[in-house]
């Protein structure tokens, strides 16, 4: 093994030790029963752990790691419950103001600074949504949110789905947007936020309107009082694509770790729980679900992998992200479910948390656009795919 | 969850595996298996030869691939094929009939071999290609996205001749490989008896020690294209009074002694893939061993260990075309009259087929995945069943689907469709069934020693 190599794994094993000493059950439980961020000393000690620099090269002061080793983290992440909206500024929000920053924009180099010295906050919203229904004409359940700064991208009038969600760190002060085609940096103070009770609680979870067509021009200066600052940096229409690829990347691989955690807690619990004189892990019932789980993990593993794989060879391929977005939700929902089930009446209660885990998998599975709808959309790229090569032989 | 080992690392192809994959098609597009079976006569003669002293092998020529009006019906297993033949007209697909028929088969694989595509994976001096395990998936892949048939010696070139490799003398190797890669000496694999399916090791099939051969005598089960098989690697306890995984050896019989007598075992669709082997007093040379004997069990793990990653891809292809071909039956209007896709398509089955599709996808990751741990020498033990159990369910849901949309008219009548409905049934049995496989990750992948 290289030094390299073994460094990766440090990075993650330590990551995890971290994790595990700072978000502990009750403390996550506290903050999920109240709907709260957690208290501030945990905050900062989890902004120490340089987790914003994961997904930024070096030559920006990231840590420059390849996709295997940002989706290890991720699924770190994912295992301990870390904060989702600090998924939005490590996979978004950071290496979309490194994108800026490497077009010579200086404001946004030095905000990505004080983001990887975790002096500034953010968040991220990415329409990820399933509106790709290219078979014929059918009815998308969603559609994509208007581009900000296209005034030719039409209103959907049906536009439930224009609706973007993100999860807000207390003190953001950017917002990452990506959409279909279009991605852009906007200053926290110029969107409207709704504020949400999550499924996920405890997550700053908040409903977006992104600003009007045209609000561009209107002044912002006068009200940040920096005459710099642009309140709406437009990114080249590739980083819409490759930003939308890592934070499919980082929500799949933080699912898959808390469903990992989920069955890894299943098969503790049924290696010690016993009932008529015996341990419930030797009845073929319990043994063969916790088999189940197993290979769902083991199947959505491989998929992570065939994803990074992709992203580093071709820079994606739209087939396995379409299928990983609905295979690996659906699998680790399943996980979760059985992990309920193999506990038992204490699966069910507050105070194991087993609930955090399903809760996390459960809403990362809806902000890809839910079980059918990611099912329907993989379902008409096939007919597509079939309809354009012409009905081989 | 195995932190360190997250994500799963992934087969890729470079510049050699593209190279190969051109070759290959470029071969493939001006060669066809159906064409290389030849006429019937040919067939007949063929299969004769083969079928040796077993005489009642002989209508095994009445397997003729498709296309090829080749039945000649000789005894009674002519007549289950006979009228397999006529459950299978109008059948284009998975080619899992097609791969059993033995002269197109033969002579597929010895052209394949002539041009230097058998044995990719095999070293140099064992007449291989010294190429690595994503040249073989390269083959699998090319093989099957063509509808052409898989390598009728699978068993010999993919299960027997690495673990040859792995575990046996030099002699052996010298002696039997070369057979496997031209198809010349094909091998079936006898490990199932009717006492020993799930319990492998309850094996009774027994090898006498007596002087300087084994006698073997007993039954094996399940055993396919043992009608065709030169050899058979047959696990028989060799240790009179040995128990379970202890005793056992793997011999390696000659189909064409005396004693050996095969029978075909019609399946679900009267179709004669298996057969029951029964050896009665058959004399092997005790050297005839392969590894050790006494070490039968472990040989026998070693070979199922190569069963999986390419068997597993190769079928992924080929119900990948299924599916496609599914698509575009309902595209071309053909379910029955029952409206499963009309213009705007029906959100209920672009899921179904999304599902499918997904799951295919990830089985791909899987089989991917499987060949790299293989290839580095890092395969978990029970890691395979994971591709097993992905294959069973993604199978049968794939048949389930298409009788479903395509509806009653199509449900109701024997064709592909349907043939390949009742078909998957055995996909969640065979290779260990799928409550076995669920008991191998449970105590090999999660640990749990008291899960039977």
């Amino acid at each position: 093994m290289s030094v390299a190599a073994a460094d990766e794994l440090e990075l993650g094993r330590s990551l995890d030790a971290s994790l595990a000493a700072i978000l502990t059950m009750p403390r996550l439980l506290e903050g999920a029963r109240l709907d709260d961020h957690l208290p501030d000393e945990l905050q900062r000690a989890l902004l120490g752990l340089t987790w914003n620099a994961i997904a930024v090269e070096e030559r920006h002061g990231g840590l420059g790691v390849a996709p295997h080793v940002r989706a290890r983290l991720a699924a770190v992440a994912g295992r301990r419950l870390l904060p989702a909206s600090m998924r939005g500024e490590a996979f978004v929000l950071a290496p979309a103001l490194a994108l800026l920053a490497s077009a010579g924009d200086s404001i946004a180099e030095e905000e990505l600074q004080r983001l990887l010295a975790g002096e500034l906050r953010g968040a991220a919203a990415v329409a990820t949504g399933p509106w790709r229904r290219d078979w014929r004409d059918a009815p998308a359940r969603t559609s994509p949110p208007h581009d900000p700064h296209d005034p030719d991208d039409p209103d959907d009038p049906d536009d439930h789905a224009g609706k973007l969600y993100a999860c807000v760190p207390p003190g953001a002060e950017l917002l990452a947007c990506v959409g279909r085609g279009w991605a852009t940096v906007i200053d926290i103070g110029d969107v409207e936020l709704r504020r949400v009770r999550g499924l996920d609680p405890g997550q700053g979870l908040a409903e977006v309107a992104l600003p009007r067509r045209g609000d561009d021009a209107s002044p912002a200066a006068g009200r940040t009082g920096d005459s710099r600052r642009r309140r709406q940096r437009r990114l080249p229409a590739a980083a819409a694509g490759s930003l939308r690829r890592e934070w499919l990347l980082a929500l799949l691989s933080e699912c898959c770790g808390a469903g990992g955690q989920a069955l890894e807690l299943s098969v503790d619990y049924a290696r010690q729980r016993e009932q008529f004189g015996q341990r419930i892990a030797s009845f073929q019932a319990v043994s063969h679900t916790l088999a189940r789980m197993a290979v769902a993990l083991e199947a959505s593993d491989a998929g992570i992998g065939r994803l990074c794989a992709e992203m580093d060879e071709s820079h994606g391929s739209e087939v396995i992200e379409l299928a990983a977005a609905h295979a690996i939700p659906a699998a680790m929902r399943s996980v979760c479910e059985s992990a309920i089930q193999v506990h038992g009446g204490v699966g069910f209660s507050w105070e194991l948390g087993l609930h955090l885990y399903y809760r996390r998998v459960l809403s990362i599975q809806y902000l890809l656009g839910g079980d059918g709808a990611t099912a329907a959309a993989l379902g008409a790229h096939t007919f597509s795919e079939r309809e354009a090569s012409g009905h081989r032989g | 969850m195995r932190l360190d080992s997250f994500p799963a690392a992934t087969l890729r192809f470079g510049k050699a595996e593209s190279d190969l994959r051109e070759r290959l098609r470029a071969w493939i597009a001006t060669h066809d298996a159906g064409e290389l079976a030849g006429d019937a006569g040919e067939l007949a003669s063929e299969a004769g030869e083969l079928a040796g002293e077993a005489g009642e092998l002989a209508g095994e020529a009445g397997e003729a691939p498709a296309g090829a009006a080749a039945k000649i019906p000789a005894d009674a297993a002519a007549e289950v094929l006979a009228s397999a033949g006529e459950l299978e007209q109008g059948r284009g697909g998975l080619g899992e009939d097609r791969d059993e028929r033995l002269s197109g088969g033969i002579r597929w694989q010895a052209a394949l071999h002539r041009a230097g595509f058998i044995g990719l994976s095999w070293p140099c001096e064992y007449g291989g290609g010294g190429l690595g395990l994503a040249a073989e998936a390269v083959l699998a892949e090319e093989l099957a996205a063509s509808g052409q048939p898989e390598l009728i010696n699978r068993i010999g070139v993919y299960m027997v001749g690495p673990t040859m490799m792995d575990l046996d003398s030099e002699e052996h190797r010298r002696r039997f490989l070369p057979g496997m890669l031209d198809a010349s000496e094909l091998w079936c694999q006898g490990f199932s008896e009717p006492d020993a399916g799930s319990d492998l090791a309850a094996v009774r099939t027994s090898g006498r020690i007596e002087g300087a051969e084994l006698a073997i005598d007993g039954q094996k089960v399940w055993t396919s294209r043992a009608h065709v098989a030169r050899w058979c690697a047959a696990l028989v306890r060799t240790e009179p009074g040995s128990r379970r995984h202890r005793g056992l050896s793997m011999a390696i019989v000659d189909m064409r002694s005396p004693g050996v007598t095969v029978r075909a075992l019609p399946q679900i669709l009267g179709e004669r893939h298996f057969n029951e082997v029964f050896f009665d007093d058959v004399r092997v040379p005790v050297e005839d061993v392969i590894g050790l004997p006494g070490e039968g069990w472990r040989v026998a793990m070693q070979m199922l260990s190569y069963e999986r990653g390419l068997f597993v891809l190769e079928r992924q292809i080929r119900l990948h075309r299924r599916l496609d071909e599914l698509v575009e039956a309902l595209l071309r209007g053909e379910d029955g009259g029952s409206g499963s896709l009309p213009a705007g398509g029906r959100t209920a089955v672009l899921e179904r087929a999304g599902r499918v599709r997904a799951a295919l996808e990830l089985l791909r990751a899987q089989a991917y995945r499987t060949l790299a741990a293989q290839r580095d020498g890092v395969l978990r033990s029970g890691a395979t069943s994971v591709d097993k159990l992905l294959l069973t369910d993604v199978y049968q849901e794939l048949f389930a689907l298409a009788v479903d949309v395509l509806g009653p008219n199509v449900a109701m009548s024997m064709n592909g469709w349907t043939h390949d409905l009742l078909e998957s049934r055995a996909v969640s049995i065979y290779g260990g069934s799928t409550e076995i496989q669920h008991g191998i990750v449970a105590r090999q992948l999660l640990g749990l020693q008291e899960a039977r």
